[in-house]
C-alpha cells in the first residue's frame, strides 16, 4: 500500500468525488487500485514467454507431436493483444478520470469491491473495475483455445485458471468473481466436452496421457471436478482475504478523513481562541493607556503641592495628600504593568532578532537593583560565563531579569542572598534567579505566572506589588519562543528558570 | 542669569500643564505655555524660551516628534539647539530611539530623535526641576 504520504484532508461529506489537488492521500488509494490492473498485462508476457518456451522444449525433446503451428500463432496472439492493452492501460493512468454517468453507479456496486464504493473514488473504482473484467474475460477465452491445442482435458495448463481467479477476487467484488469464475469453468468444460463429444477435433498430449484419455468420462469428470472444486475454493478464500483488506483501506481512508476534519475543528478553535486573546489583550491596553494619563497628572498634581511648590501645606492636609499620592502611585504602577502585559502579548515577533550579549545585560540589571539590595541587606550576585548569547528585543529580555530580581529582592529576609546565573544548554540559553528567600506555597505555585495573583503568604510577607510582574516575565518568555519555570519550596528560596532561544 | 529663564510647555494635557506651571513658577521660571503642535512652533517663534518641556504623544503617538523635526528644520542657530526635553510614556517601546542623556551631565546627540533629554510620565515635579536646571546651565548642543 502506498501508505507513506499523509493523509489529505477530507473531501466535504456530501460524497462528491474528490479533486485531486486536494485530495493527495486519497488519490494513492485510487492510483493503488489502478496500478492492479497492470498485474494482467505482467502476467500475460509471462504466459507468452511460457508457452513459446515450453512448445520450444517439448519440440525439442522430440517428446510430443505437439501442434506447434496453432500454439505459436496463438503466442503472437497473445504478445499482441497484451501490447494493445498495455497501451490502453497507459492511456488511462494519464488520463484524469471522469465522473461518473447517472446509470453507471449500479454497475459500478456490481462490479467494484464492495468497501471500495462510498468513497469518493467511484470513477477510477469503476474504470479499473472494467477494464479488469473486461481482460479476464478475454483472458479465459484465449486460455480455453490453448487449451484446446494443448491437449485439452489433459492440458495442465488449466491450473492457469487459477491465477485468474485469485486476481479477480482482488479487484473485483464477492458476486463479479464469483461470475467470471463460473465463466472459466463453463469454457474450460465447453472444450473437454466439445472434445469428447466431437465437435472439436482433439489435440493430444501423448507423451503423458494414453491416447484415448480425452475420451473417458472418468478422466472427464475428475479433471472437472478437480479444477472446479479447486477454482470456487479459491474464490472464496481470496475474496474473503481480499474484502478484509478492502474494509482496511476504507477504514483508513474514512480514519484519515476524520481525522483530518477533527484538524481543522481544532484549528478553527485555536484561532478563535487567540483572537479573543488579543481583543482581550487590545482592551487591556486601551483602559491602561486611558487611564495612565489622567492617574499621570494626579500624581505629578499631589506631588507638587505636597512639596509646597503651590504654597504652604498645612500638617493634616500633608498626611491625607500623601495617602492619596501613595494610592495613585498604586494604580498608576498596575496602569505601567498592564500595558507592558499587553505589549508583550501584541508586539509582532521580531523579523531578525538581534544578538544580544547576556553577560553586560545582566551585569546592567545587577547593577540597576545594587543599591535596593544593599539597602536591604540582600547579597546580590552573578554567576555567568561570558559568552551566552541570545536573540531578541533586548529591552524585553532586560524587562524579565529585573521583573525577577527585584521580586527575589522584596521576598527575602535581610542577610539572604540573591543569584542571578546563566548558561548556554545545547542551543538554548537558560537564565536562573535564585534566592533564599520566603518561598512560595505548594498550593500557590501553579498560580504564580497568572495576573494579579499573589499567595497569601507573599502578601503577608510584602506590601506592594502589582501581581503582574511574573505574568509580564512569562508573556515575553512565550512570546519570545522561550518559557518560565518556577522551583520553590516555603521558608526555603525560590528559583526562576528562564529558557530563551538562543539562535535566531 | 539677569533673567529668570522662561520655560515652554507644550502639552495637550491642560490640567499638567497648569501643574507644571505651578512647579515651575515656584522655582522662580518664567512659564509660556501651548496645547497643540501649531500653537508650539508659534510660541517657540515669538517668545524665544530657553527650554522647551515637550509632551511626547500628542495628541498622537509621534505627534511630538514631528514637533521636534519641524523646529529643528527652521532656518536659525537658535532653533536647532533650544533644549528640548520631552516627556515619554514608556521610552523604550517608543518607534524611535534616543539616548541623549549618559547620565552625568555630558551630552551625546539623539541617534534618531535630535533632544537633549528625557524623563517617563508620570512626571516628579523635583526631577523635571532638576533635569530642566542641568539643561540650562550646560545648554547641550544637538
Amino acid at each position: 500500500m502506498t501508505a507513506s504520504t499523509p493523509p489529505a484532508p477530507a473531501s466535504p461529506p456530501s460524497g462528491k468525488p474528490p479533486t485531486s489537488t486536494t485530495e493527495a492521500g486519497e488519490f494513492s488509494v485510487s492510483r493503488e487500485i489502478e496500478r492492479r490492473t497492470t498485474w494482467f498485462i505482467k502476467l500475460r508476457w509471462l504466459a507468452a514467454a511460457g508457452v513459446i518456451g515450453m512448445a520450444a522444449l517439448l519440440r525439442l525433446l522430440s517428446l510430443s507431436n505437439l501442434a506447434v503451428g496453432p500454439i505459436l500463432a496463438f503466442a503472437s496472439a497473445l504478445i499482441f493483444y497484451n501490447a494493445v492493452l498495455s497501451v490502453i492501460a497507459g492511456r488511462l493512468r494519464n488520463r484524469p478520470v471522469k465522473q461518473i454517468r447517472g446509470g453507471a453507479d449500479s454497475f459500478v456496486r456490481l462490479l467494484a469491491p464492495r468497501a471500495l464504493v462510498g468513497l469518493g473514488h467511484e470513477a477510477a473504482v469503476a474504470r479499473t473495475a472494467t477494464f479488469a473484467s473486461a481482460q479476464i474475460t478475454l483472458d479465459f477465452l484465449f486460455l480455453a483455445v490453448l487449451l484446446h491445442f494443448c491437449g485439452g482435458v489433459e492440458s495442465p495448463f488449466s491450473v492457469f485458471f487459477v491465477f485468474h481467479v485469485v486476481l479477480t477476487s482482488i479487484l473485483l467484488s464477492r458476486r463479479a468473481t464469483y461470475f467470471e469464475t463460473t465463466v472459466g469453468f463453463l469454457l474450460f468444460a465447453a472444450v473437454v466436452l466439445g472434445e469428447y463429444f466431437g465437435v472439436i477435433g482433439h489435440h493430444p498430449l501423448d507423451w503423458f496421457w494414453p491416447a484415448d484419455a480425452y475420451r473417458s468420462w472418468k478422466v472427464i469428470a475428475t479433471t472437472l471436478g478437480v479444477l472446479g472444486t479447486t477454482l470456487y475454493l479459491v474464490s472464496y478464500l481470496c475474496t474473503t482475504i481480499a474484502t478484509d483488506l478492502h474494509e482496511g483501506i476504507r477504514d483508513n481512508v474514512l480514519l484519515a478523513r476524520q481525522l483530518a476534519g477533527d484538524r481543522r475543528k481544532l484549528e478553527i478553535a485555536y484561532q478563535t481562541l487567540r483572537e479573543s486573546e488579543r481583543t482581550k489583550s487590545q482592551y487591556m491596553r486601551k483602559v491602561a493607556h486611558e487611564l495612565r494619563g489622567p492617574l499621570g497628572t494626579i500624581e505629578t498634581a499631589l506631588k507638587v503641592v505636597l512639596q509646597g511648590m503651590a504654597g504652604e501645606v498645612g500638617e493634616s492636609s500633608r498626611e491625607l495628600i500623601g495617602r492619596a499620592q501613595r494610592r495613585a502611585g498604586e494604580l498608576s504602577a498596575v496602569t505601567h504593568d498592564l500595558l507592558l502585559l499587553a505589549r508583550a502579548r501584541e508586539a509582532g515577533r521580531d523579523e531578525q532578532p538581534a544578538p544580544i550579549a547576556v553577560a553586560g545585560l545582566l551585569a546592567d540589571v545587577i547593577g540597576d537593583f545594587s543599591e535596593s539590595a544593599a539597602a536591604k541587606g540582600v547579597t546580590l550576585s552573578l554567576d555567568t560565563d561570558a559568552e551566552g548569547v541570545v536573540y531578541g528585543d533586548p529591552v524585553a529580555i532586560r524587562q524579565i531579569v529585573a521583573n525577577l530580581v527585584e521580586n527575589a529582592i522584596r521576598y527575602t529576609q535581610p542577610g539572604g542572598s540573591v543569584t542571578v546565573a546563566s548558561r548556554s544548554q545545547s542551543r538554548n540559553l537558560v537564565l536562573e534567579v535564585v534566592d533564599t528567600g520566603i518561598g512560595i506555597g505548594a498550593e500557590d505555585l501553579p498560580r504564580v505566572f497568572d495576573e494579579f495573583y499573589r499567595g497569601a503568604h507573599a502578601r503577608e510577607y510584602a506590601a506592594g506589588g502589582t501581581g503582574l510582574g511574573l505574568a509580564i516575565v512569562k508573556a515575553i518568555a512565550k512570546h519570545g519562543g522561550g518559557d518560565v519555570a518556577v522551583e520553590s519550596k516555603l521558608g526555603q528560596g525560590t528559583r526562576f528558570t528562564v529558557t530563551l532561544p538562543g539562535r535566531a | 542669569m539677569n533673567e529668570a529663564a522662561k520655560i515652554l510647555i507644550v502639552d495637550d494635557d491642560r490640567d499638567l500643564v497648569a501643574v507644571l506651571r505651578v512647579a515651575l513658577e515656584s522655582k522662580g521660571y518664567r512659564v509660556v505655555s501651548a496645547y497643540d503642535l501649531p500653537a508650539g512652533l508659534q510660541v517657540t517663534e515669538d517668545e524665544r524660551p530657553d527650554c522647551i518641556v515637550l509632551d511626547v504623544m500628542m495628541p498622537h503617538a509621534t505627534e511630538g516628534f514631528h514637533f521636534v523635526w519641524q523646529l529643528r528644520r527652521l532656518d536659525e542657530e537658535y532653533f536647532k539647539n533650544v533644549p528640548i526635553l520631552i516627556l515619554t510614556a514608556i521610552h523604550e517601546k517608543t518607534a524611535l530611539r534616543f539616548y541623549p542623556n549618559s547620565g552625568d551631565g555630558t551630552y551625546q546627540a539623539g541617534e534618531f530623535l535630535p533632544v537633549q533629554d528625557f524623563i517617563d510620565k508620570p512626571i516628579d515635579p523635583n526631577v523635571l526641576l532638576e533635569r530642566i536646571d542641568r539643561l540650562l546651565r550646560f545648554k547641550p548642543r544637538i
